[in-house]
């Protein structure tokens, strides 16, 4: 096998040029005579395929969108770009005083119902964005159950008595964000409230700071790096929605793409916002990267003792119940009490329909198959990366890790002109080989959104690949390879064996989001071909939300694993190797 | 890449034992050399200019303070990493040269490591099998079973690593790196992960070992002392050079430099000027060895050097440590104020400020021109 031939690099290629004496080579020197690897070609591959939807989009939109642009610009684009700004300051607050809130009062003091909430406070993370803003929508639709059983308390017999604020503005839009968006920055904070050593705060402490002193003045600080990076994850989720926004009728960018694509049918312009809004990404992308640069420093705190937590009194421990049960209420219980009830009572009156079923198939069917691509071609980048580590292969890997940082909506887009160019291109291959054409053969077979998914969701895979690499010590590698397993023997034989929980996780956490995800999967999805998320917006834009709630009901409970995955990370982490050993007794060393 | 380790010859395979059928004949004693090793770390030199040979049976240690590039020309040795610039020949093959590179796993080097880097989803014997793929399994089995026996290891052998110690483990690393007989054995701190007490029963243990099979090994440590005890050879490294080669006598008591002869001792550095063959210091005048240049230079005294001499220089008492078998004093030069140290036994009561006269072998002094002035 070819690469078994291939001359192993330097762990750490050196960066620097020729530097005179003992250089004997120059930069381009170094790396022919290296020699590149056969992986370092694969991930240059993964890397560029990921990459072309981007340049698809600006190829489209240096296109230009005919005259359109003049009318984005003065009458859509203004809008757009206000409300997106006012959702993303309203989140960001939203979700970072929830998420911090409670990290803290579940770290630092101990209350009834305490244990139970510190995990039920994640269970929000099940919910889509698109779900909870139906559920709400029939929720607190004037004649729904919330607005009708106040009035009948209030003794009102008609809606017209109790105008309630409409839910289908920017502010509710805010609020439902910001009850299933807090997990993100609730989990970053929380393991960073964890880490803090008690020393801290009992010097803060001795030094005359007060509860609300020692949060303000310690903890938050320490916890700043994991607010933002948490804050930004939460933001792009709701950069990324389409579904909720529209039913709530909040105008954002990324609406307006869909509408100038869809509605206008002008690809130009659909670009250009596009590009527009890649920019307000690249914002976020840059404040989380610069929040993680403190990461190191704040981590320093680890060693020493943890901090024991206070007890509260009664009433300050009620108060601390209910206010971290609020958003678990607001964020989950209701929305999936209604669900529940929506799909019992469909289910009574119709039993289970056969559309459901090849929905949860389809959807199933294309996540499955996204996952197996994700981890394949994640593991592909992170062992390069681990067998020989250089700036190229580093970029490489964090050049195919953006796709996550792209909306739905624009990836779609992007990859419509280069994956249409391809369907052409073997339409024509088939049609000189075998004498009949292919057709769009991408696009009706769900290629098109198997590639879309494995674009964004790999991220995912190269993350938890990477962190199950790290934990193998490089020793172990050269040790394998000097008792004559060559780099695939190795992966093998060694690193499979150790990395096989992160794969499971990270293979998880990518088949869930497949599922879950809806603006792509709505626009490059094949002709007639129904998912569960596209079921339930095909509902909802019928305006019947609750003959989507079954669809909606398996969706969140697919979300649930890997909530649950989350939960019990902690604990399972530590015995990783030792559980490793044992199941694999029986399979290796033959 | 397999028929490297399957003997060429086709002698009658019936009539050898099963290690003859299966793995190299006499692979052990294996010719090192390496030739102007080079290699960076980004703008850094970690190795410079290297060269280094290892006879067949001979365990040689790199020596060094932690930096030095030591560990670094093991990795290139193993080829886990590939230097810029040089040749690395072993048993008379170049396994790393301007043109060829050999991958580590077709070299046959052993590699035991200081966190032993045993896998942790094998159990000990399936570690020691390894290297051991190129053959049927029962005689992998048998031949780990046979490693595990040499290191007193073999009940362990179903048992995984982490519930072993970790002398057990260090022994586990060493049976696995000798298992597929390498030609030559490469040790990064091997013993440096054990307590005290440990370490010299194992040391002592492992290096038996390698002897009785007469294995070629390079050994990588930082303790001048353990170098001392196990090599026939010492190269003693300073950034990314080897500053002096030879054995532990030669590099004790002839250091090439002030730099050798400060890593293995403390010493009492005295300035000092060489006149037309003499030199002349505050602790008195000494034949200059040859071909030293006139001008400033330092004198070199270890602390055992310096004894109670009625004829000697006069210095002055300042303080003692009791250290068990003799005391170390701290004494002063009257005339520069100098604090020197010397380790004495019987020195009897001293008090503060109190005159001593002590002398020191000329065979004892070390000279070396003064580094600072060129």
């Amino acid at each position: 096998m070819s690469l078994d031939q291939r001359p192993s690099q330097p762990a750490e290629w050196p960066i620097h040029p020729s530097r005179g004496i003992g250089a004997p080579f120059g930069f381009v020197g170094r790396f022919m005579r290296g020699g590149f690897s056969g992986w370092t070609v694969a991930s240059a591959v993964i890397a560029c395929v990921v990459m072309m939807p981007l340049l698809a989009l600006l190829v489209l939109g240096l296109g230009g969108s005919g005259d359109l642009w003049p009318h984005l610009m003065a009458y859509v684009l203004p809008e757009a770009i206000g409300t997106t700004l006012l959702l993303l300051v309203g989140v960001g607050l939203m979700v970072t005083t929830i998420g911090t809130l409670t990290a803290w009062l579940v770290t630092a003091y101990d209350f009834a119902g305490r244990r139970w909430l510190e995990w039920a406070l994640l269970l929000p993370l099940a919910m889509p964005t698109y779900i909870i803003a139906y559920s709400y929508l029939d929720l607190l639709h004037p004649i729904g159950p919330l607005q009708s059983g106040l009035r009948h308390l209030l003794g009102l017999s008609s809606p017209r008595d109790l105008l309630l604020p409409d839910i289908r503005s920017l502010g509710g839009c805010v609020l439902l964000f910001g009850f299933v968006l807090y997990p993100y920055v609730y989990i970053a904070t929380r393991a960073m409230f964890h880490m803090q050593v008690a020393s801290l705060v009992e010097v803060a402490h001795t030094l005359g700071a007060g509860r609300l002193g020692v949060f303000f003045r310690v903890a938050l600080p320490l916890a700043r790096p994991a607010i933002a990076v948490g804050a930004s994850l939460a933001l792009m989720e709701a950069v990324n929605d389409v579904g909720a926004s529209e039913f709530l009728g909040v105008r954002t960018i990324t609406l307006s793409i869909y509408t100038t694509w869809i509605n206008r049918s002008n690809l130009g312009g659909a670009a250009q916002i596009a590009l527009l809004m890649l920019l307000v990404i690249m914002v976020l992308v840059g404040v989380e990267r610069y929040a993680r640069r403190h990461q190191r420093y704040v981590g320093n705190a680890r060693q020493g003792r943890r901090l024991s937590r206070q007890n509260l009194s009664p009433l300050a421990g009620f108060m601390a119940f209910a206010a971290c049960a609020m958003p678990v209420v607001a964020g989950f219980v209701l929305p999936v009490a209604y669900l529940v009830v929506e799909a019992v009572t469909r289910l009574r009156l119709f039993g289970l329909s056969d559309d459901i079923i090849s929905q949860t198939l389809h959807s199933v069917g294309v996540a499955a198959l996204a996952t197996v691509i994700a981890l394949v071609l994640g593991l592909v980048l992170t062992f390069t990366v681990r067998q020989n580590s250089n700036p190229l292969t580093r970029l490489l890997q964090r050049l195919a890790s953006f796709g996550y940082a792209v909306p739905g909506t624009v990836l779609a887009l992007g990859l419509l002109s280069p994956l249409a160019g391809l369907d052409h291109g073997l339409d024509a291959l088939s049609l000189a080989l075998l004498g009949h054409g292919s057709g769009l053969f991408l696009f009706a077979s769900g290629g098109a959104l198997v590639t879309a998914y494995v674009v964004r969701f790999l991220t995912m895979s190269v993350g938890g690949l990477e962190t199950g690499f790290q934990r193998i010590p490089p020793s172990l590698d050269q040790a394998g390879r000097t008792l004559g397993a060559n780099p695939l023997g190795l992966l093998w034989r060694v690193h499979l064996p150790l990395i096989r929980p992160a794969v499971l996780s990270a293979g998880l956490l990518v088949f869930v989001d497949c599922m879950k995800e809806l603006p792509a999967t709505l626009l490059l999805r094949p002709l007639n071909f129904e998912t569960l998320a596209t079921h339930v917006y095909g509902e909802a834009s019928r305006g019947t939300y609750e003959d989507g709630s079954i669809a909606a009901l398996a969706i969140v409970l697919f979300g649930l694993v890997p909530v649950m995955l989350i939960a019990g990370f902690g604990k399972n982490s530590q015995t990783m190797p030792q559980s490793a050993a044992k199941t694999d007794r029986t399979e290796t060393g033959s | 890449m397999r028929a490297s380790f399957l003997r060429s010859s086709t002698a009658d395979t019936a009539v050898l034992p099963d290690e003859e059928r299966w793995l190299p004949r006499g692979r052990c004693a294996g010719f090192l050399v390496i030739e102007n090793v080079r290699h960076h770390y980004g703008a850094l030199p970690a190795i410079d200019n290297v060269s280094l040979t290892v006879a067949p049976g001979e365990i040689v240690c790199l020596l060094g303070a932690s930096g030095c590039g030591k560990s670094t020309l093991l990795r290139l040795i193993a080829g886990v990493e590939r230097p810029e610039q040089g040749r690395i020949l072993l048993d008379g093959r170049e396994v790393c040269g301007s043109a060829s590179f050999v991958p580590p796993e077709q070299r046959g080097v052993g590699l035991v490591f200081q966190d032993y880097a045993l896998f942790p989803h094998l159990s000990v014997a399936e570690n020691v099998m390894f290297g051991l793929r190129h053959m049927p399994k029962e005689h992998a089995r048998a031949l780990a079973m046979r490693a595990l026996t040499r290191v007193s290891l073999a009940r362990y052998a179903d048992d995984y690593p982490h519930m072993l110690s970790g002398g057990e483990q260090q022994r586990v690393a060493l049976a696995r790196a000798l298992a597929p007989r390498p030609s030559v054995i490469l040790m990064d701190e091997p013993f440096s992960n054990l307590d005290q007490r440990l370490r010299e029963t194992i040391r002592e243990q492992t290096i038996a070992l390698l002897r009785d099979e007469g294995i070629s090994a390079v050994v990588v440590t930082h303790d001048p002392e353990e170098a001392m005890q196990i090599a026939d050879s010492i190269a003693l490294m300073h950034a990314g050079r080897i500053v002096q080669t030879g054995t532990p006598e030669q590099l004790y008591n002839h250091p090439a430099s002030l730099f050798v002869a400060r890593f293995f001792c403390d010493v009492n550095e005295v300035e000092a000027v060489c006149r037309n063959g003499q030199i002349d210091s505050s602790l008195g005048r000494f034949p200059a060895p040859l071909a030293m240049p006139d001008g400033p230079c330092v004198l070199c005294i270890r602390p055992q050097a310096i004894a109670s001499d009625r004829d000697g220089v006069p210095v002055e008492f300042v303080s003692r440590q009791f250290l068990g078998h003799d005391d170390r004093l701290r004494l002063r030069i009257p005339g520069t104020g100098q604090i020197i140290h010397a380790r004495m036994s019987d020195v009897g009561p001293l008090k503060t400020g109190q005159v001593l006269s002590v002398g020191i072998a000329p065979e004892s002094v070390m000279v070396f021109a003064d580094e600072a002035k060129g």
